[in-house]
């Protein structure tokens, strides 16, 4: 599904990534872990699309096709969803309306009637209660004034209503207790299908222990030093970071 | 510093506005109130504005006022009575010069919900309330193509309360001047929503006493020209709370303008005066332009302002875009976002969701 | 409340604010005979030797200072200025024959400057401080010059950089505040009297901070100072500027024109304490401080930043401005304004951005006290070429007793769609809270109120170069002692 082929970006000047490949195929779930710097956020952006990046070598094949020729709208529409690290807060723009119009623009895009009104409503709520987020809160605005916990939970919210087909989770765990953390995972886990994947970027092995990937890379200096199954992680956890090279050899 | 020119019989009325003029050097209007309001300017313009018609039927129990619910009066002597400190508007000697006037009593009218259409009146209006029941009046302001000022005084007794929603639609020169004058203990929520004009100025004189309120706040979308509004907010006495909010979006090489000032008089402690301008320009043959002021002899007060004339947040735009919401629309859904704040003082909600419809039509 | 009170009474007790400075020296003077005409242009320029060319740049602005009508927007009551009554120049008899050391030098002048406190000996010198003196019109001394020459850059007077340097000050004189720019600058133009030159060539870091003390002491003469520092690629320089007036009856006159240009990448540091005569607690005797600074960031990726404390003259009126031209260029504004007693003062300052990824920084703090007025005027203009702009202003006011006013009337305008401009300004007292705790600790009520006011403006106090930091505290608590309250 997701193939990035020797990638190399920049910013500013400052070279980040310096020739990542990456394979993930339908139904897979693959963990990047890495120390801070490494490029994990960067990789996750140059994905979505954002801004600021500069892609000075390589490839990225999503579905067949150029994924970086699509705009970001287009990646979201086409199944990509990034849920992010820190989501940004919108004043103004109430959550509820927000959903809808999200899902109203994918289904736009697949030539799909807009969702109605009743029909949204059960799908928000059933989804939001799973998830402990109240319907008081689907009411306020976008992310103003959640705790950090509840931004995170929003996230899953969206990716449970979208059901994106390639799901970047990006250091999802950061700033979550262990309830929360158990709530996002059964969130995440329920959606995992033969059909959908997920590269799940953590710091902690503490995350894979709920959702078990498939394989784990660790990604360090803007590339990935060393690709195996679950077990990669544990060894991780106990040499820590320093030892990194030492792992990679 | 400023010199009030009284008004007596050897005197020409079309000169006196020439000769409040003369009289006042230093805070020469013609120099800083009217500094980017460019009214010498004979602006013409190909844009030809759509008559829109303003549709109050959804709102129940509701009175539109006609000229036999006022009665005449004569503000002449009023050209004398120098209200504001520091500062006199053009407009209103020009009004009160140039227009015969009437009152108008609100507390005589049982319904809640007052509409004054001004395409019905010619006259400068002044509008009194005295009790303290709550009371809105809706000021339509809307298909105007008049160079005359005209002056619309609010005068509020002690303990009233008002709510004002001013519509100020599709008007081509159009000059308001609005007097504010609340006694101690009363309460004024202002709102000003002014869209699909070219060259407009409004004027918003307000003097509060004693333990008073004013909430005055102002939307601006999809003008074009120069639109100005201009606001001074005196504190005469301790106590009183002042709230201003205006918030812009200026396209299509228009030129929105922003002035505002607060004054706090040395017997004025404890005053609280807020306000905050903020415009977004979204082309770059657009302008905005903002001066907000403080004038201040008090010490014990609490006084602040702020001013910002950005872009929108692009990493909004990416997260919007990043749920697969497309660029159009994001930008649609962040400028209500920005507006919004302006519209949300609104107390009946008929009138506020007549008022959020009517800024999605003109986004 | 309580605590104010009592502060204000305690004030009020004072009498007048301490001015050590208000001392003059006994000297056998040069003047030029009272009052301004043509005649008195061409006497300056023939006392000074002037080339042909600066004689006629200056008779040229003299022409256009006849035309121009006085400005009169800034919200002050300035009194007609009788420009007949001044004497334009005036130099010490002893200098006129120039000095080559400072043996040479009339014992009083230097005495002189012993007394205020600035190191004219090389060797008492604070290490990294070159100091020019100029003693009413006339430069007195440069030291560090030697060791300046050596690395290219110049730092002179300008009456010895127009002999010297004509070309360079010929193409860059009046290039930023030009001649017709207004009344002020036009007269400034015409006869100004001294001031100081700086170059810095290209790729130099100048190595010491470089300072001017001047000083008014013959009784009318209005102190007309021009200075040009011009930074050419790559090049670094931090500028001091300070300066004290003896305490006159008459109002004197200080219309002084500071021009700054920055090439590529190159950075002018410009701070200025000052604390002129402010005139009595009735006002009267003061100096009128009417300056125009101007920098231009004219080369890309250059910098500019002026930082000033005010707490003298009797009316001030004084907006440093900074014209962003070259793009990725900064423009910076730190300021502290103390007004007191009767003083007035309209200032603030102008950031133009004009070319792109400009970005402009204004800090001002205003202390208003005794029945003083103090307004922060300040425009920020975004033209729209300049895309992707910024600005950031805080402009703060604090008012001490009930009679005194603080105003801000800042002028934002913008034309480009990708600029961001945020201005904020409060006003507001002195906390009583804070104001308690820190009597309840054992500080009395002056003092209490010194710190919590060197706090106020701590943010902008921090950008002072350490030598002038020191002196500021010190003026900031000086000033208030007759104010606070």
């Amino acid at each position: 599904m997701l193939k990035i082929d020797n990638l190399h970006v920049s910013i500013e000047g400052k070279q980040i990534i310096k020739g990542l490949n990456l394979t993930i195929n339908k139904g897979e779930v693959h963990a990047l872990m890495g120390p801070n710097g490494s490029g994990k956020s960067t990789l996750s952006y140059v994905l979505s699309g954002k801004e600021g990046y500069e892609i000075d070598k390589g490839a990225i094949e999503y579905n067949g096709k150029n994924l970086l020729d699509l705009d970001v709208d287009e990646r979201a529409n086409s199944g990509l969803f990034l849920a992010f690290q820190y989501p940004m807060e919108i004043p103004g723009v109430q959550t509820s309306f927000f959903l809808k119009t999200a899902i109203n623009s994918k289904r736009k895009f697949l030539g799909l009637p807009e969702v109605d009104a009743l029909e949204f409503a059960k799908l928000i709520r059933s989804q939001a209660e799973d998830l402990g987020i109240s319907s008081e809160m689907l009411k306020r605005d976008l992310n103003v004034n959640y705790s950090g916990g509840e931004k995170k939970k929003q996230e899953i919210l969206q990716m449970s209503i979208l059901k994106p087909d390639m799901a970047i989770l990006d250091e999802t765990d950061s700033g979550l207790d262990i309830d929360a953390l158990r709530i996002v995972s059964e969130g995440v886990n329920k959606l995992r299908s033969e059909q959908n994947s997920f590269l799940v970027i953590t710091h902690y092995q503490r995350l894979l222990n709920y959702i078990k990937p498939d394989y784990v890379h660790i990604i360090a200096d803007g590339r990935i030093v060393k690709s195996g199954d679950f077990t990669l992680a544990l060894e991780l956890e106990e040499k820590g970071y320093e030892d990194i090279s030492k792992i990679a050899s | 510093m400023n010199t009030a020119v009284k008004l007596d019989s050897s005197m020409d009325i079309s000169n006196y506005s020439e000769k409040v003029l003369l009289n006042n050097p230093f805070e020469n209007f013609k120099l800083e109130n009217y500094k980017y309001a460019q009214l010498h300017k004979n602006i013409s313009s190909d844009v030809s504005l759509e008559h829109y018609e303003i549709d109050l039927s959804s709102i129940s129990s509701i009175k539109n006022l006609e000229l036999s619910d006022a009665l005449d009066i004569d503000l002449h002597s009023y050209l004398n009575k120098w209200n504001y400190k520091n500062t006199d508007s053009y407009f209103r000697v020009n009004s009160i010069s140039e227009r015969s006037s009437i009152k108008i009593d609100l507390d005589l009218f049982e319904e809640e919900i007052l509409h004054l259409d001004l395409s019905l009146f010619k006259e400068n209006i002044q509008i009194n309330k005295v009790n303290e029941l709550q009371k809105t009046i809706i000021i339509n302001s809307s298909n105007f193509s008049d160079h005359i000022p005209r002056s619309i005084i609010l005068n509020l007794s002690k303990n009233a309360n008002l709510n004002v929603i001013h519509y100020s639609i599709s008007n081509s020169k159009s000059f308001l001047y609005f007097e504010i004058n609340q006694q101690n203990n009363s309460n004024v929520k202002f709102i000003t929503f002014q869209s699909d004009n070219i060259h407009t100025r409004n004027e918003f004189f307000s003097s509060l006493e004693e333990n008073c309120s004013l909430d005055l706040y102002g939307l601006n979308i999809h003008n074009h020209g120069v639109n100005d509004n201009y606001s001074f907010i005196q504190h005469m006495k301790p106590s009183s709370q002042s709230r201003e909010v205006f918030k812009s979006i200026v396209n299509n090489g228009a030129v929105t303008n922003f002035q505002g000032k607060i004054y706090v008089d040395p017997v004025a402690q404890k005053t609280d005066g807020y306000q905050m301008s903020r415009s977004l320009i979204l082309d770059n043959d657009s302008k905005a332009n903002n001066k907000p002021e403080l004038e201040i002899y008090a010490d014990d007060v609490k006084c602040s302002h702020g001013s910002t004339v950005s872009k929108l947040n692009q990493d909004q735009v990416y997260y919007f875009k990043s749920r697969g919401i497309n660029e159009d629309q994001a930008l649609k859904i962040l400028q209500k976002a920005f507006l919004v704040e302006t519209l949300e003082a609104i107390e009946n909600s008929q009138i506020k969701e007549y008022s959020y419809n009517l800024l999605e039509m003109r986004l | 409340m309580a605590a104010t009170e009592q502060t204000i009474k305690q004030v009020n007790s004072l009498g007048n604010s301490e001015y050590k400075y208000g001392f003059s020296t006994e000297l056998d003077e040069i003047k030029a005979p009272k009052g301004l005409s043509e005649e008195t242009v061409r006497f300056i320029s023939a006392q000074k030797n002037e080339p042909d060319w600066m004689l006629d740049w200056r008779l040229n602005a003299f022409k256009v200072f006849n035309k121009l009508p006085k400005p009169n927007w800034a919200k002050l009551n300035i009194p007609d200025i009788d420009y007949q009554d001044y004497y334009y120049y005036s130099s010490p008899k002893s200098l006129k024959d120039k000095p080559k050391s400072l043996d040479e030098i009339d014992p009083e002048i230097l005495k002189t400057y012993e007394k205020l406190g600035i190191p004219l000996k090389e060797q008492k010198i604070l290490s990294g401080v070159a100091v020019d003196a100029v003693f009413d019109s006339v430069s007195v001394a440069t030291t560090y010059k030697k060791q300046l020459n050596d690395l290219g850059i110049i730092f002179c007077s300008i009456s010895e950089a127009i002999q010297e340097h004509p070309d360079l000050v010929k193409k860059y004189i009046g290039s930023v505040i030009p001649v017709s720019d207004h009344s002020f600058a036009a007269l400034n133009s015409a006869v100004f009297t001294d001031g100081s030159f700086v170059y810095i060539p290209e790729g130099v870091r100048c190595p010491v901070e470089l300072s001017t003390y001047f000083r008014i002491n013959a009784i009318n003469t209005g102190q007309f100072e021009r200075t040009l520092i011009i930074a050419d690629k790559n090049s670094y320089v931090s500028y001091l500027e300070g300066c004290t007036a003896p305490m006159r009856d008459e109002n004197q006159l200080h219309a002084a024109n500071v021009e700054l240009i920055a090439l590529d990448n190159a950075e002018i540091k410009y701070s200025t304490v000052q604390n002129w005569y402010p005139g009595d607690r009735e006002g009267k005797g003061g100096i009128y401080n009417f300056v125009t600074k101007r920098g231009v960031c004219r080369g890309n990726s250059s910098k500019i930043s002026w930082t000033q404390v005010e707490t003298g003259s009797a009316i001030t009126w004084k907006y440093p401005s900074c014209i962003l031209q070259g793009d990725n260029s900064k423009g910076e504004f730190y300021s502290v304004a103390i007004t007191n007693n009767k003083q007035q003062a309209d200032t603030g300052t102008k950031m133009i951005h004009l070319g792109k990824n400009t970005s402009s920084k204004i800090i001002s703090k205003g202390i208003s006290a005794g029945k003083a007025q103090n307004t922060y005027r300040g425009l920020v203009s975004i033209n729209s070429r300049a895309s992707n702009s910024r600005n950031f202003t805080q402009c703060d006011s604090l008012l001490i007793g009930n009679k005194c006013g603080a105003h801000t009337v800042p002028y934002i305008e913008s034309s480009n769609a990708d600029s961001t401009i945020e201005h904020e300004a409060t006003t507001s007292k002195i906390n009583e809270d804070q104001l308690f705790y820190c009597m309840q600790r054992g500080l009395n009520s002056e003092d209490a109120v010194g710190l919590i006011v060197n706090g106020f403006c701590k943010e902008v106090l921090q950008h002072l170069p350490m030598e002038f930091a020191v002196e500021a505290q010190k003026l900031v608590a000086i000033s208030l002692e007759g104010s606070v309250g």
